[in-house]
């Protein structure tokens, strides 16, 4: 059962714009319902006043092509995402991450715009995005602007997004063709689990074996997502041998900054992460070496 | 805070409702509350235990989840929408067939899943079927017979169809 609330539903951007300039954090705005409504459940949360932002055209659809990339409107479900095949075979990670998302009921409803804005640094798709240098479009009464993921969450459930922006669509770069990525979430259970740990990398290599270029990043490995910087100076230029990914887990490990929690503990997720950056490391190499993610 | 009602219409079952609504009802009381559906289940409330699965517009959600003014215009399905008279749906009677039902109380949910899947994989293997009913719990614990059950209704599907 939920608490009273007053609805808003805005028919256009502009009229929902105008609506969150005039109130702001007064106002709670909601897509899929699956973080926001379970957040009230019980009287959690209690929000006098819901935005339903559902209907505004300029917030869905997906837009695909090889030379200029992938944009994805804030309202497109994970499920969508998740059957689209350009998502599945050449945004790879991001596919991992959305399909990992609750479970069919929640990726039927869960929006991509919503994920992000939950801002919770266990986000299935957070650490595919920021690893394959995703930005969003922003927009308020006052007009529109980019934001770099890797600037997008000043700290844990926080973005950047002004009080009166709202996020309107995803964008992802064009793919090269000597690349591929890959997402891996470790948890208890497939579904219905969030992340202990996860982590994601875009690679890059020529002759499918040397890294020429590795975004690597970590979720639930600090009070955000992070970009795991040294292991990727590390990885530049070096062959992608058994002993060097290795190598490359234990930097990850020592430069994530876990905490412990109930649901497990600070020495236990370092060691985990000593397993699944090069286990992700080599599913992407793999896949490069296959050439699986052509644009 | 106000306590406006808003009228929506909803296509429930093939039949189209009128109904009034206060804007925190969610879909899932509206169905057992004003059209008496108690078919499908209140559990968690929260999204997590998949009893009051529905589908809208052809698609498996969790109705607890759902205001039901957000859905105004749409078509939802549930449990009782599936048998015609007195004959049961394919897949409720493989239910029966395999003592897929302990208790009971998860099965409405599970079944409108099940529905979804083999709607969009008609042929699913066995890993397939434990990820379409993921987000379904049965406290029973009865999952494989429940698996069994909707392996057996794509199996025989797909000789009627050969």
């Amino acid at each position: 059962m939920l608490n009273k609330f007053d609805l808003l539903v805005p028919k256009t951007l502009d009229e929902a714009l105008q609506q969150y300039a005039e109130l702001g954090s007064k106002c709670k705005i909601f897509a899929g319902g699956t973080d926001v409504l379970v957040s009230m459940h019980g009287g959690h949360k209690a929000y006098a006043l819901l935005m339903d932002i559902k209907n505004l055209e300029e917030l869905k659809g997906v837009e695909y092509t090889p030379e200029k990339g992938i944009v994805i409107g804030a309202l497109t479900t994970h499920r969508c995402l998740e059957r689209l095949p350009a998502i599945k075979e050449v945004y790879t990670a991001l596919f991992e991450g959305v399909s990992q998302v609750g479970s069919v009921q929640t990726r039927n409803r869960g929006t991509i715009g919503g994920n992000i804005c939950n801002a919770v640094p266990s986000g299935d798709t957070l650490g595919p995005l920021l690893a394959l240098n995703a930005s969003v479009i922003v927009q308020s009464v006052k007009g529109a602007r980019e934001i770099p993921f890797g600037e997008l969450f000043p700290g844990p459930k926080k973005t950047a997004l002004k009080e009166d922006e709202l996020l309107i669509k995803i964008l992802i770069p064009a793919r090269l063709s000597n690349s591929a990525s890959a997402y891996t979430k470790f948890a208890r259970r497939n579904s219905m689990d969030l992340a202990l740990l996860g982590t994601a990398t875009d690679l890059i290599s020529n002759d499918g074996k040397t890294c020429d270029n590795a975004r690597i990043s970590l979720t639930t490995a600090a009070p955000t997502i992070i970009r795991a910087r040294k292991t990727e100076e590390f990885l530049v230029g070096k062959e992608l041998t058994k002993d060097v990914m290795k190598e490359a887990g234990e930097i990850a490990s020592a430069e994530a900054k876990p905490r412990s929690s109930w649901r497990s503990s600070e020495e236990y997720r370092r060691e985990v992460l000593k397993a699944i950056v090069p286990r992700t490391l080599a599913i992407a190499l793999d896949r490069i070496q296959k050439g699986v993610n052509i644009p | 805070m106000s306590t406006q009602k808003y009228p929506i219409k909803l296509e429930v079952n093939g039949e189209w409702h009128t109904l009034q609504v206060a804007a925190q009802h969610s879909l899932l009381q509206v169905l057992r509350d004003q059209l008496n559906l108690t078919g499908t289940k209140e559990c968690c409330d929260e999204g997590e235990c998949g009893a009051c699965t529905v589908l809208l517009n052809g698609r498996s959600v969790t109705s607890c989840l759902i205001l039901a003014v957000e859905v105004d215009g749409s078509s939802i399905t549930t449990i009782e929408g599936l048998g015609q008279g007195d004959q049961l749906d394919p897949l409720q009677e493989s239910f029966l067939e395999h003592g897929a039902v302990q208790c009971g109380f998860c099965i409405p949910g599970i079944i409108m899943s099940g529905k979804y899947l083999l709607k969009k994989n008609p042929k699913p293997t066995y890993e397939e079927v434990q990820e379409g009913l993921a987000g379904n719990l049965c406290r029973c614990a009865g999952y494989g017979q429940i698996i069994e059950a909707v392996l057996s209704t794509a199996e025989k599907a797909g000789e009627a169809q050969s």
